[in-house]
């Protein structure tokens, strides 16, 4: 097969796969906050990698939809970082949409008109191969020299000593 | 004064003969015991969250074994040539360089006025072990406003720093070779006692592998951000106390055929791992109970943070609770015992005191401290007790100098020792040989430490693009230090800095 006639079954293989894959949903997720604190949060936890659209619904104490309130997520602490919305404002129905998937694990800010309603974890799907292995690596090098070392030391002077009395 | 002054200012290290441990042994207890520390071992894992995960431990270890390692051989060496604590033995070393032997005395002072801060918070762990069986009850439903606002407005930290303080000194007052029988096997317990708890995490907290990702979690491009580099060796730095640190003191009570590479790799190795195995337990534990691992600072972790886990885990957490802060007793009171032995040598040598008066003494003094540091006065501008505000800003202080504290022992050893003196000396005197090649490392120490602190400052001063000012990190720039004229400014000044600078102008002779 000629290279020029290899490449265009390629191109022609990538343009079918991109036109029949369906597009993934992004998954709902529906936030109420209420009188400045979440009263539901459904599904309860959010995870890396997933499209989300997040709908934050926000009233006020007495259950009333606040109109204009500026809704959004700011990262509290670790590797997290957040791609897509991370601000948006509620309509008349006091609900707002946010587009957005984090892309490491960590914990962020729900935050409404500024102020922290509440920390929200992003879990990992699976222990990241890359941790594993450092983990895992780290503890076989650290076990395994300590353990040489306590017998090419500790242990032989004590037999040492044994053998010289 | 002017006799005070000269008497003081006399060496009479040659009056009396030198202590040697009874075995080598003793010089391995010595290391397993040296580094240690409790805060240092809790907050690792959870700085690792706050500076990029796995770099931030990939950067941890190196930091340990090519600064931190080759350091405390050369310590080992100084001390095992000279046969003398820092000061006299730094003072040999430079040929009676004025400024060494000046900075002899600065490192082991720094170090024992740091002792009776930890001997605070030590006293408040013995306090929470002894009450962890009453939960909420003790710590209430609120720890972070419990601890902050009522626990330390109490004089139970005083009080109980006090017991912590008088087994320092029960330990120490009358023969070297009790408190290393002791010390060799506290790092055993600690290790074993870690061990559990993490079997007890993976066997009860479906979790666990979350607070795993959480810590280390390992993207290679973090690998070059020079401001990981620094917070992780800065933990290693204060953990170590390297730059005239105690090994000086412990090699020079070696007996003939004592074992100084082994014993050394032995301590480090055995400290990276306990670090280590703190990390796989608490932010996993944490997350358990969906409770943010965001913890800058260890005494907000263990006195506000995790009493909120163990209530979450109801009967089970007040028994993990007891086992925690019991903890503190092998893996945090050697290091009060080690640079109180280190300080008291230094005195030793150069008065020719008894180890009773000296110990004595020292306790005395401590104890002044440690009501000084435990007071409980509320400091309104930090929420918490004025004490407590010193002792932050004291290890603030402190981990700045370590970084130079190394940079002026490797300009001592490069001018007078050389390395290839550390390599021929410790090999001479142990069963793990180094290589020769082993002498280069304490070029690549230099380099390393020089970059990281330079960066540091200049990192602080707001220089670097996209690090603002004073956005250097939780150890540093954290507005903690900066207090001027005011109540908690002098008292800085009067315990932290200017003793650490004149009582070293008193002990070294001006001629």
């Amino acid at each position: 097969m000629k290279r020029s006639s290899a490449l265009a079954n390629l191109l022609l293989g990538v343009v079918l796969v991109l036109t029949i894959s369906p597009t993934a949903a992004a998954q709902v997720v529906n936030i109420e906050i209420k009188g400045g604190s979440i009263s539901s949060m459904t599904p309860s936890e959010l995870f890396v990698d997933t499209d989300y659209e997040i709908k934050v619904k926000v009233l006020d104490e007495t259950g009333n939809p606040v109109q204009g309130a500026k809704v959004g997520f700011s990262i509290a602490g670790g590797a997290v970082s957040i791609v897509g919305d991370s601000l948006a404002t509620t309509g008349s129905d006091g609900v707002a949409i946010l587009r957005i998937k984090f892309d490491e694990g960590g914990v962020v800010k729900l935050l409404l008109d500024e102020s922290t309603v509440d920390r929200v974890f992003i879990y990992y799907q699976s222990l990241p191969s890359l941790g594993g292995s450092l983990i895992g690596v780290v503890l076989i090098l650290l076990s395994g020299s300590l353990l040489y070392l306590i017998y090419a030391g500790p242990v032989k002077w004590y037999l040492e000593e044994r053998v010289g009395k | 004064m002017l006799v005070t002054l000269r008497i003081l200012g006399s060496d009479l290290s040659e009056v009396k003969p030198r202590e040697t441990f009874a075995s080598r042994f003793g010089f391995l207890a010595a290391m397993l015991a040296y580094p240690s520390g409790m805060g240092t071992m809790t907050i690792v894992a959870f700085q690792a969250i706050l500076w990029g995960g796995g770099s931030f431990w990939i950067w941890f270890f190196l930091s340990y074994l090519l600064i931190a390692f080759p350091v405390i051989l050369a310590d080992s060496a100084f001390g095992l040539s000279t046969r003398r604590a820092n000061p006299l033995a730094w003072k040999k070393i430079s040929g009676d360089n004025k400024f060494f032997e000046y900075f002899g005395w600065v490192v082991p002072i720094g170090n024992w006025i740091w002792n009776p801060t930890m001997l605070v918070i030590f006293g408040i762990y013995l306090d929470y072990m002894l009450n962890a069986w009453q939960g909420e009850r003790f710590w209430t439903g609120s720890p972070g406003a419990f601890f902050w606002g009522e626990h330390l407005m109490t004089f139970r930290p005083i009080a109980f720093g006090l017991v912590v303080l008088f087994f320092v000194w029960l330990v120490s007052y009358k023969s070297l070779n009790i408190w290393a029988r002791i010390m060799i096997w506290l790092k055993p317990l600690a290790l074993a006692l870690v061990g559990f708890l993490i079997v007890w995490n993976i066997l009860y907290n479906p979790v666990f592998w979350q607070g795993w990702a959480f810590s280390f979690n390992f993207r290679p491009e973090t690998l070059l951000f020079p401001m990981i580099w620094v917070q992780a060796a800065l933990w290693v730095w204060w953990r170590c106390s390297i730059g005239a640190g105690p090994a000086t003191v412990f090699a020079s009570y070696l007996p003939r055929g004592g074992d100084i590479t082994d014993s050394v790799s032995i301590g480090v190795a055995a400290d990276m791992l306990i670090i280590f195995l703190a990390g796989l337990f608490l932010p996993s534990m944490l997350v358990g109970v969906k409770i943010p691992p965001l913890y800058g600072g260890a005494t907000g972790l263990v006195f506000s943070g995790l009493p909120r886990m163990w209530n979450a885990l109801g009967g089970t957490g007040l028994v993990l609770a007891t086992l925690f802060y019991f903890i503190f007793i092998p893996a945090g009171f050697p290091s009060i015992v080690v640079y109180n032995e280190q300080f008291g040598a230094c005195l030793m040598d150069k008065l020719g005191w008894t180890r009773t008066k000296t110990q004595t003494l020292l306790a005395i003094i401590a104890g002044l401290l440690i009501v000084f540091y435990g007071m409980p006065i509320y400091d309104a501008l930090n929420g918490e007790s004025f004490g407590l505000t010193l002792i932050f800003t004291q290890w603030y202080w402190w981990s700045i100098y370590a970084g130079i504290c190394i940079l002026i022992e490797l300009i001592l050893l490069f001018k007078y020792f050389k390395p290839h003196r550390v390599v021929e000396i410790v090999n001479e005197s142990s069963s793990v040989k180094l290589p020769k090649a082993f002498r280069y490392i304490y070029y690549v120490s230099f380099i390393l430490v020089a970059v990281m602190v330079a960066y540091l400052f200049i990192a602080t001063s707001g220089l670097v693009p996209g690090v603002p000012a004073g956005g250097a990190g939780t150890m540093f720039a954290d507005g903690t230090g900066y207090y001027g004229l005011t109540p908690l400014g002098i008292g800085i000044m009067l315990v932290q800095v200017l003793p650490v600078i004149l009582v070293p102008l008193l002990l070294v002779p001006r001629k």
